[in-house]
This record gives structure tokens, sequence and C-alpha cells, in this order.
């Protein structure tokens, strides 16, 4: 279980987070909603332990994170960004293997885990030995997620997983992920602004705006229960023009 | 690239920097400064100890009065020629000694430097115009100078802060109206040529006053004091080569005006090497058969690249090794890291001569030598103008890694030292070896320097080529250096593919 206990930020002046509590269950696929610059990728950054909170903690099955153990508990988290960050001098071989090479893992584990996470991200063999320029962006994203998924991490963080791809790639990524978050079993939290793609992906979806979570619940909680003016009209605001067609 | 590697590199290069160099001799050392007299005086005594079965070397032309006393001082050379005004007025002016037998003693007692007796011509200071112009204004002696305000002087740097130099003599003649120009001396007989200067010190004895057809104007007050020519050696080369001081001694009083003139002439305007003049001169006079062996080109050219390497290779890996961490400092801690950049920047703007020169008394306090090939002012002072550009491309290198990719690798769980290996280096590795190779382009370029204190190099053809008005003695050194510089950059631009991961090379759509 992941668990954010008061946690709060402030750059300089500007509060990007207020006091903020999450939970996600094990299994679970929590979706952070909000337009840019509301504080969603923050958090999700104080998570891996990339920000430091002002105040409140982070906590992985019952262990708070800190500064001695953050490096542990970051191998048992994954963490895609936008474009995959993957290192360009690096096969996507190299890139998904790097911490289990670094962590002398036996090679022979590595080829077998290699394997089986290209088989469930559907990543074609060939890429495996191609560098990050030489593949498509779809592909770099499925990269990007074997690399996230390879010492099996209890949980897997993306921010904003899809945001490079274009239309038809990210629909069908996005059942794969589906599929994927199914299979196997993970504290998920995805950030994203695309009400479909929260729709589709989250379990719960945590709606947030000026660094604060607005509302929880269920997409139809949202649409049908609204707590606050705002999650109506950012709700109305991305309407798809389908329904304006009908 | 595979990681076994690294310890490999890091060991060659300290390897590098640390080997001892391959051209440094054991035996008596003799000094020069930057004329052709003091050059032919130091290559006499050079062949008068090979005479004596001595393994001698010669460092020629290292520059003025106060490097070659400063070497002969602390042991870097054991003997060269000088002159007693020189002497009295420079080296002890702060004593106002009033006879040469003073100063033999205060070198002797103080120093425990033997001064010879005088060699015989004496070579004062001279004040020199061209034939033509003295002619047309009726101008003899100095004093006729005062009555022509208009003329130009053009000084040595020395000859103007002496004190028995311009200072002196303006007072003593009144012609403190003249505008006087601090001028390199072979740039300022050029000048004077060409009619930008018209009044230039010059000595009794140097070949370019019949060369430009110079007058020598009489000095009618007697101001400038006598200068007999002499040879300073430390108290130790008497007991270490005691048949070389003798034979040196055998000198005293036995080169005349005439002679040192002639043999100027032969060597800066005849471009008779000042080896051969020298050996010339001892078989003549004393009836010594020395044979010179000219250097062929081929094997001059081999021995100062040679020498040349040999500053090129211990500076640059010295710089790498010392360079890449302090980039990597600076790109890590911001504040610390400004000021890194700064203090190496600044070094970059100090004149390399005067650089050479305030590395001398450091060197000397730690013991390491000065002058001659393995300098350690020489090397220090390239170490330092390589740091520049390796610390600034390893920070600006690793700063301009994507946040994302940073990020990503901080996320993977990866320890500082790790990413740092694993991710950064490795993305920053092609700015930092643009960075070592703009360094050593610079350094084969500036390891010119190293002539100046005897190190030998490429720079050693060209300070010649410049002093004897020889352009293609100076194209021996200039265009080996600049061929140098190209292959330099050549191996670095191959070693690209060793150092820089092939993902990195890819072009796009490749």
């Amino acid at each position: 279980m992941l668990e954010l206990r008061g946690v709060c930020k402030s750059f300089g002046s500007h509060q990007v987070l207020q006091p903020t509590d999450l939970v996600v269950p094990q299994g679970r696929t929590v979706v952070l909603l909000g337009p840019s610059g509301c504080g969603k990728s923050t958090l999700l950054r104080v998570v891996v332990g990339l920000i430091e909170p002002d105040q409140g903690s982070v906590w992985l099955d019952n262990v708070q994170m800190t500064a001695e153990n953050v490096l542990d508990l970051r191998h048992r988290i994954g963490y895609v960004i936008q474009d995959g960050g993957l290192f360009p001098h690096l096969t996507a071989r190299e890139n998904v293997t790097l911490m289990a090479r670094y962590l002398r893992r036996p090679s022979q584990m590595i080829d077998e885990r290699v394997e089986l996470l290209a088989e469930l991200t559907h990543l074609p063999t060939d890429a495996l030995d191609r560098y990050p320029t030489q593949i498509s962006g779809g592909q770099r994203q499925r990269v990007s997620l074997m690399r996230a998924l390879f010492l099996d991490p209890d949980v897997l963080l993306l921010d904003e997983p899809m945001g490079a791809l274009d239309p038809m790639i990210r629909c069908e990524l996005q059942e794969e992920l589906r599929r994927i978050f199914n299979e196997l079993d993970k504290i998920v939290v995805v950030v994203t602004h695309d009400i479909s793609e929260a729709g589709y992906l989250g379990d719960v979806i945590a709606l947030v705006r000026d660094g604060r979570i607005v509302q929880q619940g269920s997409l139809s909680d949202l649409v049908n229960r609204p707590i606050d003016p705002f999650v109506t009209s950012f709700i109305n605001a991305q309407r798809s023009p389908l329904d304006v067609a009908e | 690239m595979s990681k076994a590697v690294w310890p490999l590199i890091i060991f060659l290069l300290i390897v590098l920097a640390a080997a001892p160099s391959s051209c440094r001799k054991g035996g008596p050392r003799v000094g020069s400064k930057a004329f052709t007299e003091s050059v032919i005086l130091g290559e006499m005594v050079a062949h008068l100890g090979r005479e004596e079965s001595l393994d001698v070397t010669h460092y020629q032309q290292l520059g003025g009065t106060p490097v070659v006393f400063k070497a002969l001082r602390v042991g870097e050379i054991d003997i060269y020629p000088d002159y007693t005004g020189t002497i009295r007025e420079e080296i002890l002016a702060d004593r106002k000694l009033s006879s040469d037998q003073q100063v033999r003693e205060v070198l002797l007692n103080e120093m425990g430097i033997h001064m010879s007796l005088p060699l015989g011509f004496v070579n004062p200071y001279a004040l020199a115009m061209k034939e033509d112009v003295a002619e047309t204004r009726g101008i003899r002696t100095i004093s006729d100078l005062k009555r022509h305000p208009d003329l130009k002087f053009g000084f040595s740097n020395e000859f103007m802060d002496r004190r028995d130099g311009w200072p002196q003599l303006s007072e003593a003649y009144g012609l403190g109206d003249h505008e006087a120009l601090g001028i390199d001396h072979e740039v300022a007989y050029r000048l004077l040529d060409k009619d930008e200067i018209q009044i230039m010190d010059s000595y009794y004895t140097d070949a370019n006053i019949r060369f430009y057809n110079l007058r020598l104007l009489e000095d009618d007050l007697g101001q400038f004091p006598e200068y007999h020519t002499v040879y300073l050696y430390r108290a130790d080369l008497q007991r270490r080569a005691p048949r070389l001081v003798d034979a040196v001694r055998r000198l005293e009083g036995n080169i005349s005006e005439a002679e040192m003139m002639a043999m100027n002439g032969y060597a800066a305007l005849n471009r008779v090497p000042e080896k051969r003049v020298a050996a010339d001169f001892l078989n003549e006079k004393l009836g010594f058969s020395i044979v010179v062996h000219a250097e062929t080109i081929m094997g001059r050219i081999w021995r100062l690249t040679k020498e040349h390497l040999d500053l090129v290779r211990r500076s640059l890996a010295m710089a790498i090794l010392v360079s890449i961490p302090l980039g990597i400092v600076a790109a890590k801690f911001k504040n610390l890291g400004q000021g890194i950049l700064a203090v190496v920047g600044i070094i970059q703007t100090i004149p390399g001569l005067a650089l050479l020169v305030l590395l001398i008394g450091p060197a000397d306090y730690f013991g390491f030598s000065s002058v001659g090939s393995g300098s350690a002012p020489a090397t220090i002072a390239l170490f330092l103008y390589c740091l520049l550009p390796i610390v600034r491309n390893t920070f600006v290198g690793l700063n301009d890694i994507p946040a994302p990719i940073r990020e990503s690798a901080e996320a993977l769980g990866l320890s500082a030292w790790a990413r740092l290996r694993l991710v950064e280096l490795p993305l920053a590795s092609r700015m930092i070896l643009a960075g070592i190779k703009t360094a050593a382009v610079i350094n084969v370029g500036f390891a010119t320097l190293g002539a100046f204190i005897g190190a030998g190099g490429y720079g050693q053809p060209i300070l010649t080529g410049i002093r004897l008005n020889n352009t293609g003695l100076l194209m021996q050194g200039a265009i080996p250096a600049a061929l140098l510089a190209l292959a330099v950059q050549g191996v670095f631009e191959l070693s690209e593919r060793f150092f820089v991961a092939k993902g990195l090379r890819l072009s796009p759509g490749e």
C-alpha cells in the first residue's frame, strides 16, 4: 500500500502542493487528473523521491521514505515519463537492464526477464538492440515501461505516459496499459490531463486543482456527483466532439 | 565501452604525466642569454667541455639577465657569459659597488659564484642611428641629440629600466623631452631601418650595426659604464669539473673586439650556426681541432619533436586528470563551480612569458628544475592553459543533459556516483572530448613557449629564427608545430569512436 500523509511543497512563495493525503492499495490504479500546472506531476515526483516534501511523508507498506532508504525504495518503484526518458547512449536492451546489471543480477535471469517483458509490452525483439533515436515514440514508451517494470516493483508511476504520442498509437497503448495493469496487480499511479484516458485506466480518479485533490472517485462519481463546480467545468471542457455531434 | 578500460586509461594518463623526460642529461650545464653573442660564448664552453669528455648541455637563449642569473644561483645552470656592467648595474644594482673587484668578492662570498677575468673585448651599451640620417642631421655625439627633439627613441625594455640605461642617460644628457618607446631589440632594428624610430640602444659588437649601416654615437660625457665580458660559474663547478673551468679560463683575455664582431657577423649575417662559429674560433685561436657535426634538418626536427611532445604529453595528461574532476565538481556544486570557472578563466588571460617567470620561484621552492627539457614552469604553465577548455566543456556537457534523462536515472535508484559514471559522463563524453581536443591543440601551440626556458621543442628554431631574422629557421619550428597540431586533432577525432557511445554518434534517421 502506498500512502501520502499531509504532503505539501512550495517553490519560493508559490505553494504547488497543499497538504495532501492519498492512499493507493495493492492492485489498484489511481489517476491524478487535472489541468497543467495543477501540481499532479509534483505529487508523483514526491512519491519517487525526486522532490522532497516540505512537510508530510511518503509510506510504502508502512515504511517511511527517508534520505537513507530512498535508493532502496526506488528499486521497488517503476517510473515512466513522457517520451520515455531513455538514455540515448544505451540500446533499448541496455536501458531496460541497466539497473539489474548495476545490481549484479544473474545474466540468465536478466535475459529471461527481457524476453518476458518484451512479450508483455508487445515490443518487437529487433527493437531491443536499437538505440532510442532509432525506434518510434510508441516503442520508446514500451521500452520505458519495460525499464520501469524490470525489477518487478510494487509501485508503477506513469507521468503523462502518452503525452507525446499521436492518437492512433495512444489508443493502442492505452489498451495495452490497461491489460498490463490488470495482469500485474501492482500499485499504479498515472498522471494525465486527458479525462477519457483517466476514465479508461483508473479505478479511482483524483481531480487535482491548485495543488489540492478536489474530488476522488470513479468517473461516474465525478460526472454525476461533482462536489465542486470546478469538477463539472473541467469535465465539460473535455467533452468529446462525438458527444457534440449526437 | 567496457568499464574495465577506465582504470587502464587513468593509469596510462598518470604514466604520461609522470614518466621522466627522455632528453635530460647529467653533465655540466651551460646557459646563454637570448642574443647571438651570448649564444656563441655559451657554445664555446660547451665545446670545451666536450673536449674534456664531459656530457655538457647548452641551454640556449634562456631570456634576459634575471632569468639566467636566477638559474645560475639555484644551480639550474653552472656557467654562462655576462658583462661586468650588467652585473654591477643590474644584478647587484642595490649594492652600489664601484669596482669589478668588489663585484667579484660579493659574488663569491655571498652567492658562491665565481667571475672569470675579462675575455678581452669590451662591449658597452651604445646609442645607434642610421648612418644617412646621422649624416644629414650632423649628429656624432649623444649630446648632439638635444638639438633634435623630434627624433624618436626605441629601447629594449631592459635598457629602459636599468639604472645605467635610459634613466641615467636622459638625465645626464638632458634628453627628457624625447619620446622613448620600449620595443623588442630585434624588432627595433627593423623599425629603425624603416625610419619608424631614429635612435635605439645597441652594443659595440653587435653584427646588426654593420648590416643596417648604423652609426654609434659617441658617449661624450662618458656615461656608459665599462662593460667587460666574463663568465660567471658556480663554485661547485670548480669541484665537479675542474678541467672545464681550466679550459674556460684559457679564454680570458683571448677574444678581441674585432674577433667577437666577426663571430657575431658570421652567425647573424652569414647564417653560420653558432656552434660552428664557436668551434672555428677555438680551433684557430687555441689550437683545438673540434669537428662540428652539423645536425641534419630531419634529425633536428626529430629531436625538437621529441622535446615538444615531452612538454605536451605531461601537461596535457595532467590537465585531463585534474580538469575532468574539476568540471564535475563545478557542475555539481553551483557556487564552488562559479569560483572554479572564474579562476581557470583568469589563468587563461595571463601572458605566457609572465606565467613562465612567475612559476620559476615556486618550482624552485619545491625542488623542481626550471631550466632545460622537462622544465617544471613550462610544463605547469601549459597544464594551466589546458584547464579552461576541459573544465568548461565538462561543466557544460554535464549541465546540458536534459532534466528528464537526469531524473530518469535518479528515479531508477542509481546512486549519485553510479549516475555520474553510467549515465552523465557517457552523455557528456563528446563535449568533454571536444574540450580535450581544444586543449591539446592549444597546448601544441603554446608549447613553443618552452624555448624561453631551454625546454627546447619547436619554439627553439622559432626563437632563433626571430633573433637571426632567418625565416627558413623559423619555419623549421612553425611548420612542424602546425602539422603536430593537426595530427593531434586527428587523433582525438578518431578517438571519438572509442570514447563516445555509438548511440550518441548516430545521425537522425540512421
